[in-house]
């Protein structure tokens, strides 16, 4: 739509940049249809003001500008309240003697990561107990980390139920499994704590943090008390904090530019160039045509102009289409154009067709009485066909050369030798000018004419 | 321009914003990753804190001259030599020298088994009375147990050590039947006990270098024999290799470091109707109180560090370290 607003002002546009420039006022889609109103003393249609440059300034500016400010608000957001916070901490409530943190999970956020586990008891047994008590080894909790196969060996060789730590349920949640019994324990197993499998490990009464510094994915933490995990914690410190911030700085920049460009460049008259190089094209035609004299088309000039676009395939684009389904669309490209220029589009359209039998081709000689076809100014005659004459008798408007007509007349002459020798003298008309009725082709035999005479 | 595109412009923005967000919302995922292959099974700090535990229960059971508390930390022939020994400390109220295990560290050989039983090698530094170093062979039999000592030798003073690859790369385990050698571990420790019983009139005798321990028993042998030719009486020394529980580790050069348990029995026959006595204090002291005989018959443990090359090469399988406890005496 925006293409027919901009292709019918084509005709006026010197008009139209000249008003666009001198007041910044929008151009309209139908600039005669305004003069006329105003002509008349009618307000011009408000419907139909709504221009290129007015929605870019009206609507697309303020959007885009609206958008920056959110970007930048957002950008400082993530600087101050939004900040991504150094420690991520997440915990979890469990209810068996063994849990097990999977592989990944301790580096999940990052590499350094603390490892907090409280047993499970009940308020009357925390008030009751005392360190070092004939329960206090109920009350050990232990946390180690190993490798995966070692981890996996314990967990098989202790034949038991347990929880896994499976990575996130969200930002301040652990999200766990339950692993089933299988297998049979080993008999006179070591105690975890006493372990060698463990490469770091630490138990204590009650609570024990086991600090985990440059976890692999490869790792996987243990932890246990006899009284049974009551829950996990895991805080990870982040050593390399992500900027969440400079994405909203991007955006804003480019929300920017672009409300910038939407006022200024995008709001122009002829942001892309197609009216200037279209009035260019105008004013080579023009002056062509006055040295000229004609209106015949101008190869490169009046030949349609594709800028920016690749050529199709078909070599048909959008701007070429002359017919089709959405010739419509583009039709209006056609419609202002001066009459000779669409006569020549037309013209140049379609096809040439060259039917010899209606050629008069004596008179396309502008041969006199006094010629034959085998005449010098017959054969030698231009290609270009200027005479008026062949013009206007002729339905093709071409003409041939000389050697063209000289060849034409010797395969006539061949093909018509057969019928020649059947035909009677009679039939051969001793005329030195020929008749427009060009279908008899006999005429043109040779030994007609004079050539007959002499041979009699 | 055209409105259409300003149109879809902004929708696309809207809609990247809308994703920023969105993904800036969601949660990381675990990236498990297996262990890696060929990676050594315990760190340095993890082989430092195990052999601290293992020579904290040593020296313990050392001090208390508690047999009893060694097999928590002591396992194989050296559990059944530190017993021997601290019986023999019993008696005499001293511990020998030879049973010092120095706490600093010279080397330590990693292995790099996924599976059990697990094996590490650990050099120590000479001691503070400038005996040679330790050879601690340490044995994890499955996951749910700890590490032991399983062989201790003395290595043989100015002895050429293999090279092997270094605690954080970890070396490859190998048993009794690895290929790829001059011949087996098994192989190697019954020819070497041949050698040890038949001298250089053993056929295998030219395939293994002269080593201390072979010198140290031949002299021995022949100290035993001039007094036992005084008193027409005889001697035999049998020596028979253990060639199943052999503890192997692959060196930088591609052979094998292996240590292995040879027992042997040392039978004295007195002449002219005589008694056989123990030929040394601790023979005395395990012997005790026992009644002579003619026959006295002494087991020995003979703890075993060959070093076997890689098949075709021109170097010979040698002795690099040996211990020799005398087990029981028992008059026949």
């Amino acid at each position: 739509m925006n293409e027919n607003m901009d292709s019918s002002s084509e005709n006026t546009q010197v008009d139209a940049g000249e008003n666009a420039g001198a007041s910044g006022e929008f151009s309209l889609p139908d600039q005669q249809s305004e003069v006329r109103e105003q002509a008349e003393g009618k307000e011009p249609d408000m419907k139909k003001s709504w221009s290129r440059s007015k929605v870019m300034r009206v609507i697309v500016m303020p959007v885009f500008a609206v958008l920056t400010v959110v970007a930048l608000v957002m950008a400082i957001l993530n600087l101050t309240v939004l900040r991504p916070a150094q420690v991520v901490s997440a915990s979890a409530n469990t209810n068996s003697n063994y849990v097990v943190v999977d592989a990944g999970v301790a580096n999940l956020v990052a590499d350094n990561v603390a490892v907090t586990a409280t047993i499970r008891e009940t308020a009357a047994q925390r008030s009751a107990a005392v360190t070092g008590d004939e329960n206090s080894a109920n009350r050990m909790m232990c946390v180690a980390v190993g490798s995966t196969t070692d981890v996996d060996a314990w967990m098989r060789g202790q034949a038991v139920e347990y929880t896994t730590i499976r990575g996130l349920s969200s930002w301040t949640g652990l999200a766990t499994g339950t692993v089933e019994r299988s297998g049979r324990a080993v008999r006179n197993a070591v105690d975890m704590s006493e372990s060698d499998l463990w490469s770091q490990s630490n138990c204590a009464e009650r609570t024990a943090t086991l600090r985990v510094v440059g976890a692999q994915a490869n790792q996987k933490i243990v932890i246990y008390s006899p009284s049974g995990v009551a829950s996990v914690r895991m805080n990870w410190t982040r050593q390399n904090m992500p900027n969440t911030s400079l994405p909203w700085f991007a955006w804003m920049v480019v929300f920017a530019v672009m409300s910038a460009l939407s006022f200024t460049w995008l709001a122009g008259e002829d942001p892309f160039g197609s009216k200037r190089r279209q009035a260019k094209r105008e004013a080579l035609r023009a002056s062509q045509a006055a040295l000229r004299g004609d209106n015949e088309p101008i190869p490169g000039v009046d030949a349609p102009y594709v800028p920016y676009q690749k050529k199709s395939k078909s070599g048909i684009t959008h701007r070429t289409r002359q017919g089709g389904f959405f010739s419509n669309l583009f039709g209006k490209n056609q419609e202002d154009r001066s009459g000779t220029a669409n006569e020549n589009e037309e013209e140049k359209s379609k096809p040439i067709v060259v039917d010899p039998s209606s050629v008069n081709l004596v008179a396309s000689t502008g041969a006199d009485t006094t010629d034959n076809a085998w005449s010098p100014s017959v054969i030698n005659r231009p290609i270009a066909a200027q005479d008026t004459q062949t013009n206007s008798d002729s339905n093709t408007g071409s003409g041939l050369s000389g050697e063209e007509l000289l060849e034409y007349l010797a395969r006539l002459a061949i093909e018509d030798r057969g019928n020649a020798e059947n035909s009677s003298n009679s039939q051969i008309m001793n005329s030195n000018t020929l008749d427009s009725d060009n279908s008899d082709l006999s005429k043109f035999m040779p030994g007609n004419d004079e050539n007959s005479a002499e041979e009699e | 321009m055209n409105i259409r595109h300003t149109l879809i412009r902004l929708t696309a923005a809207s809609a990247a914003l809308v994703t920023a967000i969105s993904i800036a919302a969601c949660t990381p995922s675990p990236q498990a990753a297996s262990d890696p292959d060929n990676s050594p099974v315990v760190t340095a700090d993890q082989e430092q804190r195990i052999r601290k535990n293992i020579l904290d229960t040593i020296n313990e059971a050392d001090s208390a001259r508690d047999t009893n508390a060694l097999s928590a930390r002591m396992s194989g022939p050296a559990l059944s030599v530190r017993e021997s020994q601290l019986k023999i400390a019993q008696a005499n109220n001293k511990l020998d020298s030879s049973a010092t295990i120095p706490d600093s560290l010279s080397q330590s050989v990693v292995s790099t088994s996924k599976s059990w039983p697990r094996n590490l090698f650990a050099i120590t530094t000479v001691t503070d009375q400038q005996q040679s170093q330790r050879l601690l062979v340490l044995n994890q039999d499955n996951a749910t147990s700890n590490y032991k000592i399983w062989g201790l030798v003395r290595l043989f003073s100015g002895v050429q050590m293999p090279r092997f690859n270094v605690s954080t790369i970890g070396s490859a385990q190998g048993n009794a039947t690895t290929s790829g050698l001059k011949v087996t571990p098994a192989q190697a420790v019954e020819q070497y006990a041949d050698v040890l019983e038949n001298g250089s009139s053993s056929k295998y005798a030219k395939d293994y270098a002269d080593d201390a321990f072979r010198q140290q028993l031949i002299t021995l042998t022949q100290s035993v024999q001039s007094a036992i030719t005084q008193n027409e009486g005889t001697q035999t020394q049998k020596y028979t290799a253990d060639t199943k529980n052999i503890k192997v580790l692959h060196t930088a050069d591609g052979g094998v470091l292996a240590v292995a348990q040879i027992t042997s029995v040392w039978t004295r026959t007195a002449g002219n109707n005589r008694k056989s006595l123990p030929a040394s204090e601790s023979e005395v002291a395990l012997f005790g109180n026992a009644e002579t005989t003619s026959t006295l018959e002494v087991t020995y443990i003979n703890e075993v560090a060959l070093y076997i090359p890689a098949s075709g090469s021109d170097t010979q399988i040698r002795a690099v370290g040996a211990e020799r406890q005398p087990i029981s005496v028992v008059a026949r």
